[in-house]
């Protein structure tokens, strides 16, 4: 099978990786190129050109060291604009003996599919939950059943179609061929989680630099998913206007020391920034940059709570929420988001990929690995059928 | 020589309200309202946060659409539009009132930029406008300073008296080891210079002044005066206060006294003041400037002074008439300096509004900005 390239380009670094399918069925990176982006605010695009050279750079390093020339590639997108809904389908059985066949499938699917979205909106993905045979529900493989009218639940992932593309243009200038884009909320929970969660119903939290991706799995289908465009960012805006301080220290304070969650004890209490050129040095009192980080974080997990509690999900996630993205390595988050969702929570890694380890390794590089996994489930599916994923079932739409 | 003059008013008291604006002024008319308390003081500012923190009783924001709440950024332009916008709501603080003092440190964003408006805005609703206005100190540089010169100039086209005090001087009367002790300071002698005013002002007075001495006062020079003041509690006080004034640098060691052609002198106290004590002060005051001024007096009673004399003085300086300050015709020349001195608060302010996510589409959730920090919108207590 012919390597797979994806591309990531994140609010605070671009990744680009390339992986080959090994016999053994898991996948090798053999290319990683990663860039701090620039021209990217809360996942959106806003600088086409400083995107696309950002995005360059990161791919001629992942040419580069897994020795592969590249002419297409899968994207990730994300955004606060990305929503999922759900819509149902339904349709007569054609068939004399009341026995579902494939092109009954094929038809449910369509017109589940034929979401009316409003005009400036365009579909993602549109994920298969489960079939329903007249009053049976939760069905899985509906083809061979017999019953009068087949129905099917589908995930509609869907985006603004201008900002969509503008992800896509910048590929384009590089120049690069789109396979086809992918909800990077999606690529993260192929990449860290298992078909055992999935059952069991899990959330995975994507706690990017601009968004905050989501993707909950129930009963072994998906259930709901989307974006929130508020991220990592937030929380070091938060900090450097808390304090009058530069982004940059803000930053690296957020990822040295910062915690989610309010120590009762904190030694030292106070921390001092050296002065430097154009900054005075000041002290910073630890708790209330910990207050500062804790009330951004626990707004992030409660709107998303907010969000599942819509859909009904947390009820049915019994393998908790599982958290990743740069924003899982920060103290105290997984405790944050036990305290707000209440339920498990762990923070996740890339998994099934081997290779080079800096990539496989960091929760941040979840959604590229995942990327990488859903482009080898592409290539693998014919472009027009449904490719098995998981349990669920999922159309891409090619060439969008 | 001076004369005595009986207020015709004192039955019914002037309504006085005492406006606090920018960051300056919020800071010393906090001291107003501990001094001497009462209402009619209120805070105006474009910062959220310095207002939240103001004693004032009552608090107006301006400007929450240019600035975010996180003020104007050292932007007089950004004050001015502040204040611009928010019109409206400035204008029904006068609606009550007979004068307003409009106090103020210049060299800043909201300060400089919004003050005039406010003294317009208080003009057209039919006030007598006093601005008191704070120069920036020389170490403060020529930015600050070309700023706080290019907003006086507006500040005494709308005011109807503006009285000046600079920096320089205040400091050297307080002194102070520290820094945050000598701001201290003088924000309380600021706060007791304006107490004076107001209440003599505002208070039924026991020899009073009126507003047409003051705009007499005020028309002789221009608009703009020098305000001073000096005051001390304990024995031979009434002396130690003029003394204050006659030697401290507010006047300019009384430099300003000595040589003025008029000037308006208000002696406050408690019930226990004497007249013995009133009449020394007159006595030292009338000895100390020229046999050809016009000098009015006044003196006013309350108890909140306890056991202190206060004397404020409003000095019409010949030398320091308005003509000597630098004129507009200099402005043009600046302009193009100042816009890129703009340009350098705006990337300030950039840091400090919602940052990095000012110039994107706003995430907006249940009416709420997710873009303004959640501990701002959530209200809770930081430590700087």
């Amino acid at each position: 099978m012919d390597p797979v390239a994806a591309l990531e380009i994140g609010t605070s670094k671009t990744v680009a990786m390339v992986g080959e399918m090994r016999e053994d069925g898991t996948v090798m990176i053999t290319g990683v190129g990663e860039q701090p982006s620039s021209g990217v605010r809360k996942g959106e695009i806003i600088d086409l050109e400083n995107a696309s050279v950002c995005a360059k750079s990161a791919l001629e390093e992942a040419e580069e060291t897994s020795n592969v020339s590249l002419g297409q590639v899968f994207v990730a997108v994300s955004g606060g604009h990305i929503r999922g809904l759900v819509n149902r389908g339904a349709v007569p059985v054609r068939d004399t003996d009341a026995q579902v066949s494939e092109e009954d499938v094929d038809e449910v699917m369509e017109v589940a599919r034929a979401v009316s979205l409003a005009a400036d909106r365009e579909i993602i993905h549109t994920i298969c939950r489960h079939f329903c045979i007249d009053d049976q529900e939760r069905v899985i493989k509906p083809e061979g059943m017999v019953g009068a009218r087949l129905s099917v639940d589908m995930l509609v992932l869907h985006g603004v179609r201008g900002l969509l593309r503008n992800t896509v243009r910048v590929v384009e200038q590089i120049p690069m061929e789109v396979q086809d884009v992918a909800f990077s909320g999606l690529c993260s929970a192929l990449s860290v989680l298992t078909a055992e969660q999935k059952t069991s119903g899990v959330v995975v939290i994507d706690l990017g630099g601009g968004t905050t991706d989501y993707m909950a799995y129930a009963g072994g289908v998906v259930a709901c998913g989307g974006a929130l465009g508020v991220g990592g960012d937030h929380v070091t805006n938060d900090i450097a206007i808390a304090f009058s301080i530069p982004m940059t220290r803000a930053e690296k304070l957020k990822k040295d020391i910062g915690s989610a969650t309010i120590p009762a004890v904190i030694d030292p209490p106070r921390i001092s920034l050296p002065a430097e050129v154009g900054f005075p040095g000041r002290t910073i009192n630890l708790r209330s940059m910990h207050t500062v980080i804790n009330a951004r974080m626990e707004e992030i997990f409660s709107t998303i709570k907010k969000r599942l509690d819509d859909d009904n999900v947390l009820p049915l996630v019994g393998a908790g929420i599982v958290l990743t993205g740069g924003g899982a390595h920060m103290i105290g988050a997984t405790d944050l988001a036990e305290t707000v969702f209440g339920v498990p929570c762990f923070v996740g890694a890339p998994r099934g990929v081997t290779g080079i380890a800096v990539a496989t390794d960091g929760p941040q590089y979840a959604a590229c690995c995942g990327l990488v996994h859903y482009g080898f489930r592409v290539q693998d599916s014919p472009s027009s059928g449904r490719g098995s994923l998981l349990g669920a079932f999922m159309k891409t739409l090619l060439g969008r | 020589m001076f004369r005595l003059t009986r207020s015709t008013d004192s039955a019914a008291a002037r309504r006085v309200c005492v406006l606090g604006v920018g960051g300056g002024g919020g800071r010393a008319i906090d001291g107003v309202v501990c001094g001497a308390g009462g209402p009619g003081i209120a805070a105006v500012n474009t910062d959220s946060r310095a207002l939240s923190e103001s004693k004032a009783v009552t608090k107006i924001q301006i400007g929450v659409d240019d600035s975010d709440g996180f003020g104007a950024g050292g932007d007089p332009d950004l004050g001015k539009l502040a204040a611009q916008h928010d019109v409206e709501m400035l204008r029904g603080l006068f609606t009550d009132a007979d004068v307003a003092i409009v106090v103020s440190s210049f060299g800043g964003g909201t300060g400089t930029g919004a003050t005039p408006v406010i003294l317009e805005t208080a003009h057209s609703a039919g006030v007598f406008t006093i601005a008191l206005v704070t120069l920036p100190f020389e170490f403060e540089g020529e930015k600050r300073k070309a700023l706080a010169e290019a907003g006086l100039h507006a500040a005494v086209a709308a005011a109807d008296m503006v009285c000046v005090i600079r920096n320089d001087d205040l400091f050297e009367t307080v002194g102070g080891e520290n820094v945050k002790a000598a701001f201290a300071a003088a924000d309380e002698a600021l706060a007791a210079g304006i107490c004076g005013l107001w209440q003599v002002l505002a208070q039924p007075t026991l020899i009073g002044i009126d507003l047409e001495d003051l705009s007499a006062l005020a028309s002789r020079t221009g608009g703009v005066c020098q305000f001073g003041f000096g005051y001390a509690s304990g024995v031979g006080r009434a002396q130690a206060a003029v003394d204050g004034l006659l030697n401290g640098p507010v006047l300019e060691k009384g430099r300003a006294l000595r040589t003025s052609s008029s000037a308006v002198i208000c002696v406050a106290g408690a019930h226990d003041l004497t007249l013995a004590e009133v009449g020394d002060v007159m006595a030292a005051i009338s000895k100390a400037v020229p046999d050809d001024c016009n000098l009015t007096m006044g003196a006013v009673v309350d108890d909140k002074w306890k056991d202190r004399v206060l004397v404020s003085a409003f000095v019409a300086d010949r030398k320091r008439s308005v003509s000597s300050m630098p004129l507009p015709a200099a402005a043009p020349k600046k302009r193009t300096r100042k816009r890129k001195l703009d340009l350098q608060g705006k990337l300030k302010l950039d840091v400090a509004g919602k940052g990095r996510f000012k110039n994107v589409e706003a995430t907006i959730m249940d009416g709420e900005d997710l873009d303004i920090p959640t501990f701002v919108r959530r209200g809770l207590e930081i430590e700087k």
